[in-house]
């Protein structure tokens, strides 16, 4: 079964675009995700245009019956009622139009990047298996079905770049070695006491969250104290 | 023995006087002699959402095997196939637009198909309306939705109109008589009454007191029938 947060998804991507073609704000909801028996794909597909959706992945079918259609394509005329079901030339182009624009939502669907919408009208909808309905409340009142060959599968595909993460801010530390001490200079450590580190210039590590990124020499850079790197860590890697 | 005209009339009275007797449970039946008809036709609860009683000397329309529009009182109404009927089975015409004709009820199709429909009822303004769930595609939520399919016809015919029975509980009327057509709360019919039964107009005890006299009467005619025969057989033997 489509997980309905896909279908949410769709739904709200189709809103957006019926919004910019029409013109005004789109009101619209949907009907959860179903498998229909045969008797119900019949009378889903009763008299209804349907268009066939291609893609890689899986085929789509967008529903549209006679009343619906003609509202559709009333609606891109800023109209909120058809006069008649029977679509006129016109009328059909600004239908077909309309259900491209649609189709172009599917990718989350149907796969993204490879979706060929060859729209077709077909009457066939033996194959498909899942069905949801759009419900557009406004500024007209029509409902789109749509249908899926198969449920999509989970696809794992790196969708985040290490680039996309180059602009986040990340709070660095500086773990400086300390030494060795005896436990009984720790134990009597109060406020005001000074604790002489190992002899030399002291060694550092660059941490993050937690993790060493690298190591070096800690000192003083102009006004600012610094860390001259000498060498860099994995992130499993502790400094020796 | 022959039946003569007057045995035949008789034997005709007691069949249609049987006829009342058997419709008087029966909901919404009329009596065919006024002699019986109840003072006032009473309701009783149903549990059927679908179940109405219509207001006093209205009439639900529906249609017969001919295609003609008939008029009951029963209100037991139910859904067969998506369409709104009446306890034979005919559709019930109501409408689905202010403007537009009468025509049987039907629940979306679709909606029908994919069982979505739920908690179908009438309502007292002669609504068939049900409900179904709609997901907003932002939130997630699943809301309840009110679908209105149209609205029950009622009829009214001129008073003292002597209407014809088409079978149990469905009639038509005198040609040339003309009902007026509106619908509950419309101003000129009062409301339904939801979830009641309508009772028979036909008082039980009445009519088996009438179908009896029929009967005591049907016995005189045929014991003076009887005699008359013995005495014309008697002339006869006397005469040879």
């Amino acid at each position: 079964m489509l997980p309905l947060s896909a279908a949410c998804l769709v739904a709200s991507a189709v809103r957006e675009t019926l919004t910019g073609l029409f013109g005004e704000a789109v009101s619209l909801r949907l009907f959860e995700p179903v498998i229909p028996t045969p008797e119900a794909w019949r009378a889903i597909a009763a008299d209804a245009t349907i268009y066939r959706v291609r893609s890689s992945s899986a085929d789509a079918a967008i529903i549209v019956r006679p009343r619906d259609a003609a509202v559709l394509a009333a609606a891109a005329f800023g109209e909120c009622d058809a006069r008649s079901d029977v679509l006129s030339v016109l009328e059909r182009t600004v239908l077909e139009r309309t259900v491209r624009a649609i189709a172009a939502q599917f990718a989350p669907l149907c796969g993204a990047g490879t979706l060929e919408t060859t729209i077709q009208s077909d009457r066939d909808v033996a194959g498909f298996v899942t069905f949801f309905e759009l419900s557009i409340d406004g500024p007209a009142r029509a409902r789109i079905g749509v249908a899926l060959s198969r449920d999509p599968v989970p696809e794992a595909k790196p969708e985040i770049t290490i680039e996309d993460l180059f602009g986040l801010p990340v709070e660095l530390a500086v773990r400086i070695d300390a030494g060795v001490h005896p436990a009984a200079v720790l134990g009597s450590l109060e406020p005001g006491d000074v604790l002489w580190l190992p002899g030399g210039t002291p060694r550092g590590t660059l941490r993050a969250a937690g993790r060493p990124l690298a190591a070096g020499e800690c000192g003083v850079h102009g006004r600012y104290y610094a860390l001259a790197l000498d060498r860099t860590l994995t992130g499993r890697d502790e400094p020796v | 023995m022959t039946i003569n005209a007057a045995m035949q009339d008789a034997l005709d009275r007691i069949a249609a006087r049987a006829q009342d007797v058997q419709r008087a449970y029966t909901p919404g039946a009329l009596a065919q002699f006024g002699d019986v008809a109840s003072e006032h036709a009473s309701s009783r609860p149903a549990l059927n959402p679908l179940s109405v009683a219509p207001p006093p000397d209205a009439y639900f329309l529906s249609t017969d095997a001919r295609g003609r529009t008939v008029y009951t009182r029963d209100g037991c109404f139910r859904i067969a196939n998506g369409t709104l009927v009446g306890s034979d089975g005919a559709p019930v015409l109501g409408r689905v637009s202010r403007s537009g004709a009468n025509t049987a009820l039907r629940i979306d199709p679709v909606d029908d198909a994919l069982g979505r429909a739920s908690d179908v009822r009438v309502e007292r303004d002669g609504t068939l309306a049900y409900d179904r769930v709609v997901v907003d595609p932002r939130s997630g939520v699943r809301e309840r939705e009110r679908v209105a399919v149209g609205q029950l016809a009622l009829a009214r015919f001129p008073a003292a109109t002597k209407l014809v029975a088409v079978d149990a509980d469905h009639y038509l009327p005198p040609p040339g008589t003309v009902p007026h057509v509106g619908s509950a709360g419309d101003g000129n019919f009062a409301g339904l009454e939801p979830m009641r039964q309508t009772g028979s107009g036909i008082d039980f005890d009445r009519s088996l007191e009438r179908l009896e006299e029929a009967y005591l009467a049907f016995d005189a005619l045929q014991s003076a029938h009887r005699a008359q025969g013995e005495l014309g057989k008697t002339a006869m033997d006397l005469l040879k």
